[in-house]
């Protein structure tokens, strides 16, 4: 009787510690649902450009880059979601860029500061929310069918 | 007639010990890592208090407040004129005048190579480093290590630069020193050759913030780490720097860091906004980017240069009267889809966050803790 008592009590201990970390988790994030889609420049593909989509009424933007095949698939930015692909329901304003740094170039001496071409391959006026001109509606099914058809004019 | 005799402990027993132990170890750890922690902080915020007092006894040597970005340009042309930090400024208020005449006296002046060849500018001192940031090695260059900080001054709310030409031109390289001495003014209450006096801190002493935290990236993808973005300062949006750091410590495009270059914080006495800078535009801890476009070195851009640290959930800041407060990351930034304002603009659009920046933006003080 005594020892199976004194058995009893580590067990408990071990529950109490195993218990201890899933305390408290009140909080509750926002549901995301799937956002993704295509950037075209003149009716081809662009790869490696940056697609974000930004919220004025909640902190909860969201970011994508796009592959070769200049799909992008969104992410929402809040270190909360970890990571995880999605974006709020809602309406956003866009803005597209694709930043490319251009040949490094090393100072004469190890004194001189390095040099690099940095430059925009979209044209720049989709670079900007201010003048993009660009918007987003997510739905809130989700939709893996948006699509940026951008001109260089 | 005895049955047994007790001669040490049951393994039950041992285990109840055993598992005892764990808890308290369990329990303990974390509490002592926090007080390692809370211990880093307080010689932070101390070291933040001394150059807070140097700042202000320089202002009192030469009635006005040193400049974040000055030399005395005798410097060959083709090298960094201009540009010795404020830090360098206040050492002989700190008790550090040896240090200063030896940068002073070296090859003339400035030096023909005032940054890489000279052990003077590799010299560190304490009070610029805050334990909580650990690197000691440039994590790129190691070879372009100079002197270490984690401190920046306070440029305001406006798009920082450390030129006055637009991109596209070294001004260091290609204009006489006439040029290269123009004053940038900034928002806040530093700039390059710009001279506050302490009355031109119209907004209150104590509504201004004068030094923030800019943390010493050990790593290269971290949110100490400054994004390269290809655009128009005038016309760029906040927001779209905020969306640049992913998870709070990653950034979305990796290899559009600008890594060329040394990092910040590896360079103390550097007096570019990229290296000695911090700007009241995104609130603490969030990315920070320099924007810009054309073949220069991109750490003369413009830039949001926020203020990041290890501390958890905030960065320490100075106010203008020589305070020290610790700022949460949930600081109101008012409407971060604003374009960041001129000099001749009013109040700020980054809320309280920016009002705190500007030192004569008329904004109303409110209580920010």
């Amino acid at each position: 009787m005594h020892q199976r008592l004194l058995l009893k009590f580590p067990l408990v201990l071990l529950l109490c510690l195993v218990a201890l970390p899933s305390g408290c988790n009140g909080k509750k994030l926002p549901t995301i649902v799937k956002a993704e889609g295509i950037v075209t420049l003149d009716g081809s593909a662009v790869e490696n450009a940056t697609v974000s989509f930004l919220s004025e009424k909640h902190p909860y933007h969201a970011v994508g880059n796009t592959n070769a095949q200049g799909k992008f698939v969104m992410r929402v930015i809040m270190a909360e979601y970890n990571g995880k692909t999605g974006a709020l329901p809602g309406e956003y304003r866009v803005e597209i860029s694709k930043s490319v740094m251009g040949d490094k170039k090393p100072g004469a001496s190890e004194d001189e500061p390095i040099t690099i071409n940095l430059r925009n391959d979209l044209p720049m006026q989709y670079a900007s929310i201010a003048s993009s001109g660009l918007k987003v509606t997510v739905p809130d099914t989700g939709t893996d069918q948006i699509k940026f058809e951008l001109t260089s004019k | 007639m005895r049955k047994r005799i007790s001669r040490g402990f049951t393994l039950v027993e041992l285990l109840v010990v055993i598992a005892i132990i764990g808890i308290l170890v369990g329990l303990l750890l974390p509490a002592v890592q926090a007080a390692r922690e809370a211990a880093r902080r307080m010689q932070c915020s101390n070291n933040m208090k001394q150059q807070a007092l140097g700042v202000l006894n320089y202002e009192s040597a030469f009635k006005k407040l040193p400049s974040m970005q000055a030399g005395n340009g005798n410097v060959v042309q083709t090298h960094q004129r201009f540009c010795m930090s404020g830090w360098w400024a206040i050492l002989p208020y700190l008790e550090s005048n040896t240090l200063f005449e030896r940068i002073n006296s070296l090859n003339s002046g400035f030096g023909l190579e005032p940054w890489n060849g000279n052990a003077a500018y590799r010299t560190r001192v304490p009070w610029l480093e805050c334990p909580s940031d650990s690197g000691t090695d440039e994590p790129v260059n190691p070879d372009r290590n100079r002197g270490l900080t984690s401190y920046a001054f306070c440029v305001g709310d406006n798009m920082a630069q450390s030129q006055v030409t637009p991109s596209g031109v070294e001004e260091r390289n290609s204009l006489p020193l006439a040029l290269q001495k123009l004053p940038i003014i900034n928002r806040g209450m530093f700039g390059r050759a710009s001279y506050h006096r302490l009355g031109d801190v119209r907004d209150g002493l104590s509504n201004t913030m004068m030094l923030g935290e800019r943390q010493r990236p050990n790593i290269v993808n971290s949110k100490g780490t400054v994004a390269l973005i290809a655009g128009d300062p005038a016309t760029y949006a906040p927001l779209s720097c905020k969306a640049q750091l992913i998870n709070g410590r990653e950034y979305i495009n990796p290899g559009l860091l600008f890594t060329g270059d040394t990092l910040p914080g590896y360079r103390a006495w550097a007096g570019n906004a990229y290296f000695a800078g911090v700007s009241t535009i995104l609130p603490p801890n969030n990315a920070v980017c320099m924007i810009g476009t054309g073949s220069v070195s991109p750490h003369w851009f413009a830039g949001i240069w926020t203020p990041t640290s290890e501390h958890g959930g905030g960065v320490q800041i100075a106010l203008g009267d020589g305070s020290v407060r610790f700022l949460s990351d949930g600081i109101d930034s008012g409407n971060l889809g604003a374009i960041a304002p001129t000099i001749a603009s009013g109040q700020s659009p980054y809320g309280v966050w920016g009002a705190l920046g500007s030192k004569s933006g008329g904004e109303t003080p409110v209580d920010y803790e």
